[in-house]
């Protein structure tokens, strides 16, 4: 009889690998995402009053620096997209296209209720309902606007995300 | 960081604590151990530090892990001076303490999000939309 096989999270992979190839590979992960981690730089995607508050969390009181993130301006350069404000229709594909341009791997916050899901514009005839319609969506920030705290709560579980990874071991368990 | 500021520092404690303090917190710090939770974490309180910056806690977990989910509710009320009071004498005092609603689980845990206990939605209502399933007419 077969052992039945126990699934296991990305965490318990990382943290007890099973054999030989698992704890070298998933080593590997642990370096790879450590240097994503250690350099997360955001894509500023700021659309409306969200986007104040994500400046917040860049100025001296949440002083997003020393957790290593840096806003860009070009999305090429950049692995983080912080979709802060309201996606209205008529940016929806500006939003797409900058994503499309930002180098693999990649990853989007959505922040406050009208990137989440329209929030208080919910109903009306112009905004998307959410930029998870557009974008794949990793974290989302609740709140109208959230607040700088929050954002930087947000992108500290986008980080704990990136160390999730596993993209050698997968390779390897593909094969 | 002064200079004056990091040598004070130093000379306060043993060199291996002030290694942890200075990888968990980034920053110079010292003062009066006000009480542990019922987690490890560990709340000190310093009334010479710069106004907002008195009341400070040592997360029990490792930098990579620790996380602000972590701090019990009441502890967070007094690191964030809405109430003076302090949670606890000791970690079964406080859990049975008068003053803390039936709400708030004891032992405190840290946000399950990334974990196998992250909440998952679910649909309570009945679905809008009736799916069509074609059926082909006979051809009497």
């Amino acid at each position: 009889m077969s052992k039945a096989v126990v699934p296991r999270t990305h965490d318990e992979i990382i943290a007890k690998p099973d054999s030989a190839a698992e704890y070298v590979l998933s080593s590997l992960d642990k370096l790879y995402n450590w240097a994503f981690t250690a350099s997360t730089w955001p894509m500023t995607f700021g659309l409306a009053c969200c986007a104040v508050e994500m400046m917040h969390m860049a100025a001296a009181r949440y002083d997003q620096d020393r957790i290593g993130i840096v806003f860009r301006a070009t999305p090429r350069q950049s692995d983080v997209m912080i979709v802060a404000g309201t996606l209205t229709n008529k940016m929806a594909p500006g939003l797409r296209k900058v994503y499309d341009q930002m180098p693999e791997p990649r990853w989007v916050v959505s922040m406050g209720s009208c990137a989440n899901g329209g929030g208080y514009y919910h109903y009306s005839y112009s905004v998307v309902r959410g930029c998870d319609r557009v974008v794949p969506v990793d974290v989302y920030v609740p709140g109208c606007p959230p607040t700088a705290e929050a954002l930087m709560y947000g992108m500290l579980q986008l980080q704990k995300k990136i160390k999730r990874n596993r993209v050698t071991t997968m390779w390897y368990r593909k094969y | 960081m002064s200079l004056a500021r990091f040598l004070k520092f130093s000379l306060r404690q043993s060199p291996l604590k002030n290694f942890e303090i200075y990888r968990k917190l980034d920053d110079a710090k010292w003062g009066r151990l006000v009480g542990v939770d019922e987690l490890g974490n560990r709340y000190y309180e310093n009334k010479e530090e710069r106004y907002g910056r008195e009341r400070w806690c040592l997360p029990a977990e490792r930098p990579s892990t620790m996380d602000a989910s972590q701090i019990p509710p009441r502890w967070h009320s007094w690191l964030h001076k809405t109430t003076d009071e302090v949670p606890l004498a000791s970690a079964a005092e406080d859990a049975a303490a008068l003053h803390r609603p039936k709400w708030m689980a004891y032992p405190h845990y840290a946000n399950f999000t990334g974990t196998k206990k992250a909440n998952v939605t679910y649909n309570t209502v009945r679905p809008k939309v009736n799916a069509w399933e074609p059926t082909v007419a006979g051809r009497d």
